[in-house]
């Protein structure tokens, strides 16, 4: 791997200010970026990192003010085994225990799961492969190519990349806001950002909490992945239902986590129960533009009958 | 003296070993210690990547970005103006023997060719070899071998349209296999090139000196003073990850490194990115087989004709293992004549075993004539067991003939599978078991052979040290689990020690003796006779000793002069008055008979050596085995005969098209346990990559471009153990292999067993079969209609 510079940030005040400058990135945990840059994924390499898990004091998970905070540096594994968590936010618990491996979540921090850059194996190949349009080339490779893991609901400027984080589509359901180091960010809106960009994040911005409204509902998280010890998902699902009202939010199914709105339509206010949730699941992958098979390529329509009964299971998981 | 010379070399054993049946005392014993676990436990083992000589350089290659492609130009002067590059080699380098070894064309994107840069650090070599710039004439690629290939009958049994004739009902089916090598550990060689030897150290299942020399001879450019073998220098390490025969691309990479060392007169450590390593092999290759089978009612199979199609060159075709396993009269294989069909993908090799094609023949053809008859899939294999066309009389008449316990293994496995599974409670006809969650149950069965001590030959001796303890002499390939305290309990059994009285380490520096080598296959049990020969040389040395006293040849007491010499101090026999035939050895004491409270320790039996001659240097009791098993995996008069029998329960999601494994057991005949521990591990380990294989192993390419999308460990998918349910195994001991007290080999089987078995198991769950593997959700719901 290239060497680069790294910056071991004592505040927040000293990581946002050396991410001021060019070719400079943000890094936590690592279990994203440096496969990243070990594999030469992107066209430019960062000159300098800036490591923020040396800033103190951003690893907590507290009740406050009426609401969940969760800091940045959270492992996922803490909020995986957190009682807490498990109690009143059961979704978000389940999302980070089954992100990736033991090993990846002992080191990965919540900030960095909902921070890392999208997915396609095109955009991801080594030595910066292609020149796909998420790198400012002039085609996706992977409209024409492979795209059995891709977008079902179309693409952002032509580029069907998903987004992979377990632990978006929970805390959209749970309505969460994102604390950065200028603003506060609706969590739904955190990633509707044009390509190349993943989430809305300034180069010089990074965030360093996560609140949650206190939750008294039920919730629940489905991911369907083709391993259960380490893999990011085919499809996963997070709802969570509080006085009759539904938050669903489905990722790794279109460039952002993917709120299915028109699934949360046919539960609000209604009684839960089989035919309902299956209205819901159907609602939720209406209208979808899923890439049929072609030769030995499977296209993603499969993933649109597991978003589907996702959808479905999580909502009855709260019945 | 030639001649007897190559007899016993060339004939392997077709006997049983009539030791089965003695009482063993550390053979087959659990709990002993693991020899390498320490070291692979705290992580302090060596691999080849942690290996470095002092002051190496360090070497990176390019690879071919484009599925075909050659070097229209190519400009390095950025390269060879960077900081700390030491030698940039080319293509098109005027020394023809150097430029042999980097080719200007890449034939498979990821292919290592064009150049080569050599630099101070690892680091700067990647650097510079970005720098190099190049104008490349890419050329037109194919992914797949024609349709219309022409084919000649490789198996031509019986008579096939006869077979077909008597069958009660004929059916057909496709299946492909898409799985790659899997490999995990990056590959990566260390030369240190001098004058008059060479050290090294290399990644991969060849690494030993066999391996480097046999492409020595013909390379003048590695070879420039005519080093032998006697001047490589071995430096055993550790493998990591790694399953298979990588000879080609291992030797390329030593001769690679050696030419570099060469060159710069240092040592240098040639680099592989996990791509290039990834992308050096793939499996025995990907391919489709169709499948014709007839059969009668009662599920006899009268022909099985099999067109096997493969991406790249396959080793093993469909029908092997029918004629290994099976009592079917008529096969026919229609192969491709051509077995280089040129697709533009990475060289095939026999990786994670070259038998995996033909096992899955196996069972495909018995699992699709069970389902299609309704029956219990176990009865079909029982009725069709047999070798080449004959059945249980004859392999019971085999038995017979070669000193064999008369037992029935696949009647045994079957049995102990079943008790296992609870067969009675858990067996239902397809589609009929739907769990309480809404899941459809399904049950698999395979089976087949057990892989036999074959193949080839391996070296390797035993002395006994002064100290009273044995030390086993040699080098093995770090493969397999618990290879070495496996030999030791071979050696302890058979020279009457303790287990902790033996020791066996990877002997380094110029060791030219290899036990199992060069292959990585079978190693327990060509080592097992290799080190049970020597000790069995080496008790009857000792008891002679013991019996008749150290026999020492001083002229008769005279110096050469004919002058008396100086007093020897010879001791007395330790047993005067008996025989060797009177005396036994046990825990590490010899002891009479008929008398066991007359007994001295094998210590003292080696203190009287020392006294008598061999203070200043070892011990008497030394012998050098060879062990030759021929090159060919089933040989005449040699049938396989211990058989494995395995179920896998799974769970069929038929919303998500999710398979989940719920349970699986494992019986495999070994004939002989020599390590509990190191059969059992072998099974899990084995399960659960043949699992993998079947599940969700797949090569993806993009169709355009044929570049791979997924050569790496996060996109291929490999299972871990945290992906399989409960693992059951079970050992069954017939003593009916052709290794050491009637074992036979296990590393393989599993792995390829288990690769179809969710074939079956699906078929049993939803009614439907799939026979494309990897099984994966996409394909469930495709066949479920959902898609």
């Amino acid at each position: 791997m290239k060497a680069f510079d790294l910056v071991k940030a004592k505040s927040i005040d000293e990581a946002v200010s050396a991410l001021g400058s060019d070719g400079t990135m943000a890094i936590a945990g690592g279990t994203d970026l440096i496969n990243t840059l070990q594999e030469r994924v992107l066209a430019e390499y960062p000159k300098k990192l800036v490591s923020l898990k040396s800033i103190p004091d951003l690893d907590y998970i507290r009740e406050e003010g009426g609401m969940l905070k969760i800091g940045a540096l959270t492992r996922l594994e803490d909020i995986a085994e957190s009682e807490l968590v498990k109690e009143k936010y059961a979704c978000l618990a389940e999302a980070a225990s089954r992100t990736a491996s033991p090993h990846i979540r002992e080191s990965g921090t919540i900030g960095g799961n909902i921070c890392q850059i999208n997915r396609c194996w095109y955009f991801r190949k080594t030595d910066n492969r292609f020149d796909c349009i998420r790198k400012g080339g002039g085609m996706c490779y992977a409209m024409m190519g492979d795209n059995r893991y891709h977008s079902i609901f179309g693409g952002v400027k032509a580029c069907i990349a998903v987004n992979p984080s377990d632990t978006a589509p929970a805390l959209v359901a749970l309505n969460a806001t994102i604390i950065t180091t200028k603003r506060e960010i609706a969590a739904e809106d955190f990633w509707d950002v044009a390509i190349p960009g993943s989430t809305v994040l300034d180069n010089d911005e990074i965030v360093t909490e996560i609140q949650i409204p206190e939750f008294s509902g039920k919730s629940s998280f489905i991911k369907m992945a083709l391993r259960k010890s380490i893999d990011f998902p085919v499809v996963n699902c997070a709802t969570a239902i509080a006085d009759g009202q539904a938050r669903i939010c489905l990722n790794a199914v279109y460039n952002k986590p993917y709120r299915a709105t028109a699934a949360e339509e046919v539960v609000n206010g209604n009684t839960i129960d089989e035919a309902l949730a299956e209205s819901a699941g159907a609602a939720a992958v209406s209208g979808n533009s899923a890439f049929p098979a072609n030769g030995t390529n499977p296209g993603s329509k499969w993933k649109v009958q597991i978003a589907k009964t996702l959808v479905k299971r999580t909502i009855l998981n709260c019945k | 003296m030639a001649d007897l010379v190559l007899n016993k070399v060339a004939r392997p054993n077709r006997e049983c070993d009539p030791d089965y049946s003695k009482d063993f005392n550390v053979v087959g014993k659990s709990g002993v210690r693991r020899i390498d676990g320490y070291e692979k436990a705290s992580g302090t083992a060596v691999y080849s990547l942690d290996f470095t000589f002092p002051g190496t350089l360090y070497a990176r290659m390019l690879s071919c970005p484009h599925a075909n492609a050659s070097i229209k130009s190519m400009d390095t002067s950025k390269a060879e103006a960077y900081t700390g590059v030491r030698d940039v080699l080319r293509y098109d380098n005027p020394d023809p023997a150097v430029a042999a070894i980097i080719p200007s064309q890449g034939y498979f994107e990821g292919k290592m060719m064009g150049v080569i840069i050599v630099a101070d650090t690892d680091e700067i070599a990647q650097e510079a070899l970005r720098l190099v710039e190049i104008e490349w004439d890419v050329l037109p690629f194919t992914m797949y071998p024609p349709e219309d290939q022409e084919r000649i009958q490789s198996t031509n049994k019986g008579d096939i349209q006869q077979g077909f004739a008597e069958a009660d009902q004929i059916i057909e089916f496709t299946y492909s296999r898409k799985e790659d090598a899997g490999h995990v550990e990056p590959n990566n060689t260390n030369v240190s090139w001098k004058d008059d030897h060479y050290e090294y150290a290399q990644v991969g299942q060849w690494n030993n000196l066999q391996a480097a020399q046999w492409f020595t001879p013909n390379s003048n450019a590695i070879k420039p003073g005519g080093v032998s073998q006697a001047r490589g220098y071995q430096h055993p390490v550790y493998q990591g990850g790694s399953f298979g025969l990588g000879i080609t691309l291992t030797q390329q990479l030593f001769k690679i490194t050696a030419v570099l060392s060469q060159r710069t007169k240092r040592p240098v450590k040639l680099l592989c990115s996990l791509q290039q390593s990834y992308y050096s092999f793939v499996s025995s290759d990907c391919g489709e087989e169709y499948f014709k089978v007839g059969f009668k009612n009662d599920g006899t199979i009268t022909a099985v004709q099999n067109d096997p199609t493969f991406h790249v060159m396959p080793y093993y075709y469909g029908l092997l293992h029918l004629v290994e396993n099976t009592n079917i009269s008529n096969l026919q294989c229609n192969s491709p004549s051509n077995r280089f069909p040129g697709a533009n993908r990475p060289d095939t090799g026999p990786y994670r075993c070259e038998q995996r094609p033909p096992v899955t023949g196996l069972n495909l053809v018995t699992n699709h004539v069970a389902a299609a008859l309704g029956m219990d899939p176990t009865e079909v294999a029982l009725k069709n067991d047999g070798y080449g066309g004959e059945g249980q009389e004859y392999m019971k008449q085999f038995r017979l003939d070669h000193g064999f316990p008369d037992r029935d293994s696949l009647q045994e496995c079957v049995a102990a599978a079943k008790e296992a599974i609870d067969f009675d409670n858990v067996w239902h006809a397809a589609g009929e078991k739907t769990l309480p969650d809404g899941r459809k149950h399904g049950i698999g069965f395979a089976w087949d052979h057990e892989w036999n001590d074959a193949i080839w030959s391996g070296t390797g001796a035993v002395t006994m040290l002064l100290d009273g303890t044995a030390q086993i002499i040699g080098n093995h390939i770090d493969v397999g689990l618990n290879g070495a305290s496996t030999y030791c309990q071979v050696a302890a059994e058979e020279l009457g020690l303790k287990f902790e009285d033996v020791y066996f380490k990877q002997n380094a520096e110029g060791n030219n003796i290899q036990l199992k080598g060069p292959s990585s296959s079978t190693n327990a049990c060509v080592n097992g006779w290799i080190v049970k020969k020597a000790c069995k040389n080496i008790r009857a040395q000792m008891l002679e000793t013991a019996t008749q006293g150290v026999i020492v040849d001083y002229y008769g007491g005279e110096l050469p002069t004919g002058e008396p010499g100086a007093a020897i101090p010879t001791p007395d026999p330790l047993f005067p008055d008996l025989q060797p035939e009177d005396l036994d050895i046990k825990d590490s004491v010899i002891f009479e008979k008929s008398n066991p409270e007359n007994k001295h320790t094998v210590l003292e039996l080696l203190g009287q050596t020392y006294l008598a001659s061999t203070r200043w240097t070892q011990t008497p009791f030394f012998s050098f085995e060879l062990y030759n098993n021929g090159q060919n995996l089933d040989m005449p008069h040699r049938h396989r005969l211990c058989r494995q029998a395995h179920f896998c329960e799974v769970a069929v999601d038929t919303e998500t098209g999710e398979i989940e494994v719920l349970k699986v057991v494992n019986v495999n005949d070994v004939g002989k346990a020599l390590s509990p521990e190191s059969v059992a591990g072998q099974q899990y380990g084995g399960s659960i990559m043949g699992i993998s294989r079947g599940k969700h192993e797949e090569e993806v390419y993009d169709p355009p471009t044929g570049v791979r999308l997924n050569g790496n460990l996060l996109d291929y998918k490999v299972s871990t153990v945290r992906d399989c349910g409960p693992i059951d195994t079970i050992a069954v001991e017939t003593a009916l292999g052709y290794g050491p007290y009637g074992a036979c080999g296990l590393g393989e089987c599993n792995s390829d067993e288990m690769s179809p078995i969710l074939g079956p198991a699906v078929q049993n769950a939803i009614s439907v079969w799939i026979d494309d593997f990897p099984i994966t959700p996409d394909k469930v719901l495709k066949a479920l209609g959902k898609i």
